[in-house]
């Protein structure tokens, strides 16, 4: 595959295909007589900006959709934890020691997945040209909010003299860490839903004409 | 009379596309800013701009044939609008109002 395409596909995840062809087009001819360097630095810049574009001029919208992206993907979880939790009476029974630990991460990885895929999907429904920036958003958004609202728990469960399984860093730097994993299903969810409303950002949503 | 705004960097890209004419898209542009400013714009930041402005109507775009040199890609070329004209015209009116009755060091105005 050549860099033309592999850029045009990178470019075309934040812009309007026919825009993100004619923008590579320019870094070809231009970067006829330059290095390799100056074509993917630019191909980069390129990006980043429209993302940041995207955020700047509607703040409210990127954010607006990324808390509701949050909710339909705290739903899917829900629903995938309640379909693992069927699983679980047959599997999790026979199992024990190192084998429950890895069926847990499994589950929760699925569960983590799914739901993400979900709200990324839904995504694209409303933001087509913004996905990306919307699905930065939540990542960006989503960790304070888990992070309060599970530390607000543990404080509570503690003064309740309940039973307290993890210090609140440790589950700080789970919610973290899955929410930064969360970004490729969230991306993944959404580019496939674009791919199947066809090509552009002819849809719905500010900005798109 | 127009409402809009434009931002320095606004106007130089209206003003290389006004000199254009009907060849200006992105490289040209580029290198037509380059050669009259002496700036070296970014491409990231020119398309960035020209798409803000494509949004708020001060230009329009078209696409061209697709040519071999450019990986089989078309080229986007750009044009002012009304709207984008009278803007250029009110930001440039303004700059011209701040400079009358002034003498800067080798800038020649009435």
């Amino acid at each position: 595959m050549d860099k033309g395409k592999i850029a045009e596909w990178f470019i075309s995840l934040v812009m309007e295909r026919e825009q993100a062809a004619a923008i590579v087009g320019d870094l070809l001819e231009a970067g006829a007589s330059k290095s390799v360097g100056w074509f993917w630095s630019n191909v980069l810049r390129t990006w980043a900006m429209s993302v940041w574009r995207d955020v700047r001029s509607h703040p409210g919208f990127v954010l607006g959709l990324a808390m509701l992206g949050i909710l339909v993907n705290a739903a899917g979880c829900f629903v995938a934890s309640l379909a693992m939790a069927l699983l679980e009476r047959t599997i999790w029974a026979g199992l024990s020691g190192w084998e429950a630990s890895l069926w847990l991460f499994a589950e929760r990885l699925l569960v983590v997945s799914v739901g993400a895929f979900a709200a990324g999907r839904w995504i694209a429904r409303f933001s087509l040209g913004k996905e990306v920036a919307v699905c930065l958003a939540m990542v960006l958004v989503a960790p304070p909010i888990l992070n309060v609202l599970d530390v607000l728990m543990w404080g509570f469960l503690t003064l309740a003299g309940g039973p307290v399984a993890v210090a609140p860093l440790t589950f700080v730097w789970w919610n973290n860490g899955w929410m930064l994993f969360s970004l490729v299903p969230y991306l993944m969810g959404a580019m496939l839903a674009r791919r199947r409303q066809g090509t552009g950002v002819t849809g719905s949503g500010p900005g798109v004409a | 009379m127009t409402d809009i705004l434009l931002g320095e960097f606004e106007q130089i890209v209206l003003l290389a596309i006004l000199r254009l004419g009907e060849n200006a898209y992105g490289v040209t542009i580029r290198e037509e800013i380059q050669e009259k400013t002496g700036r070296d714009p970014s491409p990231g930041a020119l398309y960035t701009t020209l798409a803000r402005m494509e949004e708020k109507g001060l230009v329009r775009s078209r696409l061209g044939e697709p040519t071999a040199d450019r990986g089989g890609r078309a080229k986007r070329f750009v044009k002012l609008t009304a709207k984008g004209t009278d803007a250029l015209v009110a930001a440039q009116r303004a700059y011209q109002n701040l400079l009358r009755g002034i003498s800067l060091p080798g800038l020649a105005h009435g």
